[in-house]
Formats: C-alpha cells, sequence, structure tokens
C-alpha cells in the first residue's frame, strides 16, 4: 500500500525539471541524491524519508497533502518529531505563507535552536 | 471564531496585571519590547541570527510576508520578527507572540497520514493570541479611560503605538 502518490509527485518533478540535469535538481531541492531523483523520475520509488519528501514539496511549491493518497489517523505520542520539525511542519500548514518563506522560517527556527543549544551548553 | 466572555475577560486581567507588575496604570501604554523583557522572552530579527543561513536571513529581511514566530527552547521563549513592517504593525505582531507564551500555547498535537507527519492550522488557538495580543496592547481600560478624555480613534491608535484598524478593533471590543 502507497501512503503517497510518488508517480504524481514525480511527474510535477518532471513538470519543473524541464530540460535540466538531475544533479542541478538535486543540488535546487537539497536533501535528495540525483540516484534517488533519478529512480523517483523513473517510479522507482516506493519508500521516501519524511525530510526528503517535504524538501521536494517546498521546491515544487506544493503542499505535501496533494500527494496523499489515504488517510489514517495515528497518534502523534508514539513518534519521536523534534520541535524544530514541528514547528517547519506548523509553518508549512499556514496557510498565509507561501512555501519558499515557509521553508526559510523553518531555517532559523532550526538555527536558533542551535543557538539555545549552544548557549544552554555554555 | 467566538471567543467566550469568561476568555476575553481573563485577557482583559493579564493586561491589567502585566502593567500592575511593571508599576504602571491599568490604562497606560505598554510597548512589546518593555513586556518581552518582562516576561524574559528574548526579540530577535533574522540578521541578528549568527546560525542562520545566509539565503534564509536574506529571504526573510527583504519579505513583508511573514509577521513573528514564537520559539521555545528548553524552556527559554523567544520572538522572532520580522523588521520590516510598520512600527505599529510589528507591536501587534510581537503582543500576538507573547499573548500565545502567557496563554501556554503549545505545539498542537501532530496529524500523521499513514506516516507522513503535518498538522492543521489552529484558527482558535490564533484567534486567542489575537485577542490577547490586542488586549496587551490596549487594554479595555485603556478604551475606556481614552473615551473619559475625549481621545478618538487616531489619539488612541498615536497613544498606544497600534494602527487605527487595530484602535477601532479594540473599541468595538470593549463595547
Amino acid at each position: 500500500m502507497s501512503e503517497i502518490d510518488y508517480s504524481r509527485l514525480a511527474a510535477l518533478v518532471r513538470a519543473k525539471q524541464g530540460s535540466r540535469g538531475l544533479r542541478e535538481i538535486s543540488a535546487e531541492i537539497g536533501a535528495i541524491s540525483p540516484s534517488t531523483l533519478s529512480r523517483l523520475l523513473r517510479d522507482e520509488v516506493s519508500d521516501m524519508t519524511n525530510s526528503t519528501f517535504l524538501q521536494i514539496c517546498d521546491w515544487l511549491g506544493v503542499a505535501p497533502d496533494e500527494f496523499i493518497l489515504e488517510e489514517t489517523v495515528e497518534s502523534s505520542e508514539s513518534i519521536d518529531i523534534s520541535t524544530p520539525d514541528k514547528i517547519a511542519l506548523q509553518l508549512r500548514a499556514d496557510p498565509d505563507l507561501d512555501p519558499t518563506t515557509a521553508a526559510m522560517l523553518a531555517e532559523m527556527v532550526k538555527a536558533a535552536y542551535q543557538r539555545a543549544r549552544k548557549e544552554v551548553g555554555r | 471564531m467566538e471567543l467566550s466572555f469568561a476568555f476575553r475577560n481573563r485577557c482583559e486581567s493579564i493586561a491589567t496585571d502585566v502593567r500592575y507588575e511593571l508599576a504602571r496604570l491599568a490604562f497606560d501604554p505598554l510597548c512589546a519590547d518593555v513586556l518581552a523583557q518582562h516576561l524574559r522572552v528574548r526579540l530577535f530579527r533574522p540578521s541578528e541570527l549568527e546560525e542562520a543561513p545566509p539565503q534564509a536571513v536574506d529571504h526573510l529581511m527583504s519579505s513583508q510576508e511573514w509577521s513573528a514566530i514564537l520559539l521555545v527552547s528548553a524552556g527559554h521563549p523567544e520572538v522572532l520578527y520580522n523588521p520590516n513592517r510598520s512600527p505599529a504593525r510589528t507591536e501587534s505582531d510581537i503582543m500576538h507572540e507573547l499573548g500565545h507564551w502567557l496563554l501556554k500555547h503549545s505545539l498542537q498535537a501532530i496529524r500523521w497520514h499513514n506516516g507522513i507527519p503535518y498538522r492543521d492550522f489552529d484558527a482558535q488557538i490564533e484567534s486567542e493570541a489575537a485577542y490577547l495580543g490586542g488586549a496587551l496592547q490596549v487594554p479595555r481600560r485603556a478604551i475606556l479611560w481614552c473615551l473619559q478624555h475625549d481621545i478618538g480613534l487616531y489619539g488612541i491608535a498615536d497613544r498606544y503605538g497600534c494602527s487605527p484598524q487595530m484602535a477601532q478593533w479594540r473599541l468595538n471590543a470593549s463595547a
């Protein structure tokens, strides 16, 4: 059973890729190697890390739920997720933020937490 | 989004309490940076975070799209705010985030779709923080004081460092 519509994801990536090479696109997206990208575009991907999937969504400027095939509500308490990632997810869910600004804010959040950890460590 | 009478009264009490803690009167103006310092909430703009990626700093320092965000790490709260907005807008942006902190809004439970985590934007929480932020900036007691002293809409905006729209909203809320 596939959770994400990787075929649709691949189709949108191909559309945005145009005539550009895999290395250029993977560098633009970040968090995905050219080889994984190649498998995605050949419809050979059936699993992907959350961060890679969300990074591709940011690059496409498309909300993640556009690619969800089936809905299953699970408890969030059984799965560990860091606070910066939670905030990043909140930012992506904000209807008033475009994906690029949400992604940049998510980077700022991670950096702020890095600073806080350094200061606590002193 | 409808907020209960009890909740709105609670917000007005909070606005009064923080002023008393700062040895001010209930209808005195209160700047967001003063309140933040009192609450030990650090305020910073993107350019002040050395660890931030340059492209994120550049994008956020030139964007009007975002307002502010509250971060809490190891119990230490801080607010990242957008310095590109008007002074009145920045005040209300920061007060809104301080509202989240005072109301102890935590990150909401994440909703999962077959292993993919994300959440819906929570309108109720945003309404609550917006109301408290407005009350912190222009409490009901301040509106009453202004009316007693024949201070009109633009006078209220000037005295409390808010936009005329905020002043109108607070006038309506205090009616």
